[in-house]
């Protein structure tokens, strides 16, 4: 009987393997997964103090498909189990293993690789406090009083890359920067009252149910720019018979929210705020200068105004117009003076025009007597007379007849010839001296002959009247030569006596030729200019002209008279015009005001000089503004938008660098390829609890009624009834 | 009818006290405490007592093994569950046909029965823990059956002696208690009922 029991039962044992236990593969056509989602979560498993004891990897593989589909995923084939089924992988290779699966739609694997040892990019490390005193987690257990536990999650992800940022004067270049695959962490506690009576959780969301149970959740972002790489969380309390249970610190490689759109979107802004603040600084650089050449223009103007101011002058103030009018004022008044102005001018030209027409009276004309014109046509008639035939013509003529005359006794006298003619009528006085001479000559010489003939003694006193004849005849030819001479010298200076060169002949010549000139330079009336009478004529002709220019009787071709009476009244008018201070539309009136109005002009100007300093100095103040302004203020904001664009750029590229390495280094195995997926982290870290201390007494108490029942059992078969 | 009466006042009272206390004891539920008086009937002689002890202890272990081979190797599907179920089931069943002086299958089913109510919510909700909480749960199973096994042992006993002295007897102590022995072996005069 009891053999066929336990037949029975190990049938039945063997019928609930073949019933439940997995069914056979059979073979079929394999497709491939329309798609397929990977989602890894890392079970780390630590206890109270932190240690790591192990690390299971959970993956959730969703497939959608339909029919026998075959997926390739990444995992460990090391401890591989599939929590929601029996179906094991077709093939296992290294990392890779892979599932045929029969799917209908979808299907759902969710599988466990225990144990494994991967590189964690999250650290968890917990400290407790009891009181401020560090203590391990097992001495906390049971504690009543002030605790803190912390919990350090850091991210271990760091790497630096070199990435492409806009610097601070927006410009691409390329910074090295640490990045980090972005995490986010969530710790939750449940506390109870009975041992928590009071908690201080920093920074945590605490909520209440009804239960009087205390939800504490904590969220971190393991990541800069929108958080920190590392952060402490701190709960602290005061607590009653201590005790903890598992604590859950989650990781999900995440970049919240749309930080990097946030982010992109400040680039850009900054980029234009950074352009923006530079073309207002440049434009602000050309107000500047603007303005600076405002101020030098201001400058210039003030120097102008200054000069202005200085050419208005003041009264007394020479070379101003002011003092220039101010004289004007005292010339007018001047001008309109009746005993040295223009009414004295007017009456100087009125005695001028009086004085003219006693000109006029005496200018007379040709034929009155008493008068100029009257002179000089007699004048002229004198000269006729003296160059007439009766004047110098009939000195010319005495004066050629002497000369003709000078001529002939020269001829007569003439010159000594070398055989002396026979004197006659015709012979000169030379010729006869000559032969008066030879004659005496010979006639000694004949007495010799003859007395040497007859032998006498030679005839001296022949010889000696000969000689004296000889001589006598020499000097008589010598002053004949000289007065011949003297006659006329034929051009030859000193040939008469001195040094002058002509003799009476040549004077005489001379003298006619003078008259002669004499006559032409009288002329005649008709004569050029050249001569007296011509000029004459020419003076008579101009003095009428004269007599007809101070007075020609005809208005329309006025004389100097007809002038001056024009002038007289135009000096009238003058006087009118130049008037008195007081006097409308007077010249000194005029002038008086525009002295008076010169003087407003010189305050005007006074006051546009300082208004002109003022501003010019405000322009300055300006200028100094605006530059400050650019110093200190757009540059400076430039300045600080080019560090905040920096730092932004920064951040955009970590933020991108960190999103694509959440993407793509968040995994431990990584997802089917083509697939998409994530990774989780999640701590649980030990519980601090007696459970186990009490499990081992409570076993032990088991042990003793074990023990108890045991002793009862045995005593009772050993005393049989 | 007044021992049964007076054992059923003395479990209440018994069970009473345990409800009440049932956290200070630290057994977290008193249930199995009833589980535990049934499992030693009144009046039940002490031979049973080794056999029963024994099968609690065979029932919680292997329902504990059940649960750790499950979290260890299995899928965490209602199939692993019921392969595991019958598995431990049969291997009870085998064991108190291979030994039945040393199990009995009733005692095993029930602790396997009280240990699978008394853990499996707990395991559901974290199967990870099972390695503290396995043991924790066995802890207080076992000590609420035994616990429910000794009163309802005791009670036995006191019906027993005090029968023997409404006799007209005058029972040294360590008589009574070999009295009360000799009585549990005649359940049906000494309980009137039980197994």
């Amino acid at each position: 009987m009891r053999r066929i029991t336990s037949t029975a039962l190990i049938l039945g044992l063997l019928f609930a393997f073949v019933a439940f236990g997995a069914p056979g593969a059979v073979a079929q056509t394999v497709g491939t997964a329309d798609k397929a989602v990977d989602r890894e979560l890392v079970s780390i498993r630590t206890n109270a103090d932190g240690g790591i004891s192990r690390i299971d990897l959970v993956d959730a593989l969703s497939v959608y498909g339909d029919g026998r589909v075959r997926i390739v995923d990444r995992n460990s084939s090391v401890g591989l189990r599939n929590l929601i089924g029996f179906e094991g992988p077709a093939a296992v290779s290294g990392s890779t293993v892979t599932w045929d699966l029969d799917v209908k739609g979808s299907k759902e694997m969710l599988t466990v690789a225990q144990r494994i040892k991967p590189t964690l990019p999250v650290s968890v490390q917990p400290t407790y406090f009891m009181g401020d005193r560090l203590v391990k987690a097992a001495e906390m257990r049971g504690y009543t009083g002030e605790i803190a536990i912390e919990y350090r999650l850091a991210n271990t992800t760091r790497r630096t890359e070199n990435l492409e940022i806009t610097n601070a004067a927006g410009l691409p270049t390329t910074a090295p920067i640490d990045t980090y695959v972005p995490f986010v962490a969530q710790a939750s506690f449940e506390l109870t009252p009975d041992v928590w009576e009071r908690i201080d959780a920093p920074g945590a969301s605490v909520v209440t149910d009804d239960q009087q149970i205390r939800h504490v959740t904590y969220t971190a972002i393991l990541a800069p720019v929108v958080g920190t790489a590392a952060q402490t969380i701190r709960l602290a309390g005061r607590v009653r018979n201590f005790e903890m249970g598992e604590t859950r610190v989650v990781f999900q490689p995440l970049l919240p929210g749309n930080a990097d759109t946030v982010a992109e979107k400040t680039v850009d802004g900054s980029s234009l705020l950074y352009a923006g603040v530079g073309t207002i600084d440049a434009n602000l650089g050309k107000l500047q200068e603007g303005t600076l050449q405002l101020v030098d223009g201001l400058s210039q103007l003030y120097a102008g105004i200054v000069e202005a101011r200085s050419g208005i002058g003041d009264v007394g103030t020479s070379d101003t117009i002011v003092d220039g009018l101010n004289q004007v004022l005292d010339g007018l008044e001047s001008l309109g003076d009746s005993k040295a102005g223009v009414p004295a001018i007017k009456a100087g030209v009125d005695e001028l025009a009086s004085g003219i027409e006693e000109i006029l009276v005496g200018l007379g004309s040709t034929g009155q007597p008493g008068t100029i014109l009257g002179g000089l046509s007699a004048i002229d008639a004198g000269l006729g007379t003296l160059a007439g035939a009766s004047g110098l013509g009939a000195i010319k003529t005495g004066i050629d007849g002497a000369a003709a005359g000078v001529g002939q006794l020269a001829a007569t006298l003439g010159t000594a010839p070398g055989a002396p003619g026979a004197p006659s009528a015709s012979t000169t006085l030379s010729n006869d001296i000559q032969f008066l001479k030879n004659i005496a000559g010979s006639a000694a010489s004949l007495c010799d002959a003859y007395a040497a003939a007859l032998g006498q003694p030679s005839c001296t006193a022949s010889s000696i009247g000969a000689a004296t004849m000889t001589a006598v005849g020499d000097g008589a030819q010598q002053k004949v030569d000289g007065i011949r001479t003297c006659m006329t010298t034929g051009g030859v200076p000193g040939a008469c006596a001195g040094t002058e060169p002509n003799g009476i002949s040549e004077g005489l010549s001379a003298l006619s030729a003078g008259t002669q000139s004499a006559i032409s330079s009288i002329g005649t009336p008709a004569s050029p200019p050249t001569t007296m009478r011509g000029g004459m004529a020419l003076v008579l002709g101009g003095l009428q002209e004269i007599k007809a220019g101070l007075k020609s009787g005809n208005p329309n071709s006025p004389g100097v008279i007809e002038g001056l009476d024009a002038v007289a009244d135009g000096l009238t008018q003058v006087i009118s015009g130049i008037g008195t201070v007081g006097t409308a539309d007077t010249l000194t009136d005029g002038a008086s005001r525009l002295l008076s109005g010169s003087q407003d002009l010189a305050d005007g100007v006074d006051q546009i000089a300082a208004g002109t300093s003022d501003a010019q100095s405000g322009a300055a103040q300006i200028g100094d503004g605006q530059g400050q302004l650019s110093e200190r203020g757009t540059k400076q904001i430039q300045a600080g938008i080019g560090g905040g664009l920096q730092d932004a750029s920064s951040a955009l590229a970590l933020l991108e660098s960190m999103k694509k390495r959440a993407a793509d280094e968040s995994f431990v195995y990584g997802p089917p390829e083509g697939a998409e997926g994530s990774t989780t982290y999640v701590f649980r870290i030990g519980e601090i609890s007696r459970r186990n201390f009490e499990t081992i007494i409570k076993l032990g108490i088991g042990a003793v009624m074990l023990a108890l029942l045991m002793t009862a059992g045995v005593a009772a078969v050993r005393r049989p009834a | 009818m007044r021992k049964m009466l007076l054992g059923s006042l003395m479990l209440a009272v018994a069970a009473g006290v345990i409800v009440t206390h049932v956290e200070t004891i630290g057994i977290e539920q008193a249930w199995p405490f009833a589980i535990g008086l049934a499992l030693a009937p009144l009046g039940a002689r002490g031979r049973g007592l080794v056999r029963t002890s024994m099968s609690v202890i065979a029932g919680v272990a292997v329902a504990v093994g059940m649960f750790v081979l499950i979290s260890l190797w299995m899928p965490f599907i209602p199939v692993s569950m019921g392969i595991m179920t019958g598995v431990a089931i049969a291997l009870m069943g085998v064991a108190s046909a291979l030994m039945p002086r040393a199990f009995q299958l009733p005692a095993m089913l029930i602790a396997f029965a009280v240990y699978f109510a008394f853990y499996e919510p707990t395991w559901t909700l974290n199967r990870a823990g099972f390695y503290g909480q396995a043991p924790a749960a066995a802890a207080s199973v076992l000590i609420a059956l035994f616990s429910g096994l000794l009163v309802s042992y005791g009670a036995s006993r006191v019906l027993a002696i005090e029968a023997r002295q409404r006799a007209g007897e005058v029972i040294p102590f360590r008589a009574r208690v070999r009295m009360a022995d000799a009585s549990s072996d005649r359940p049906a005069a000494a309980a009137g009922g039980g197994f």
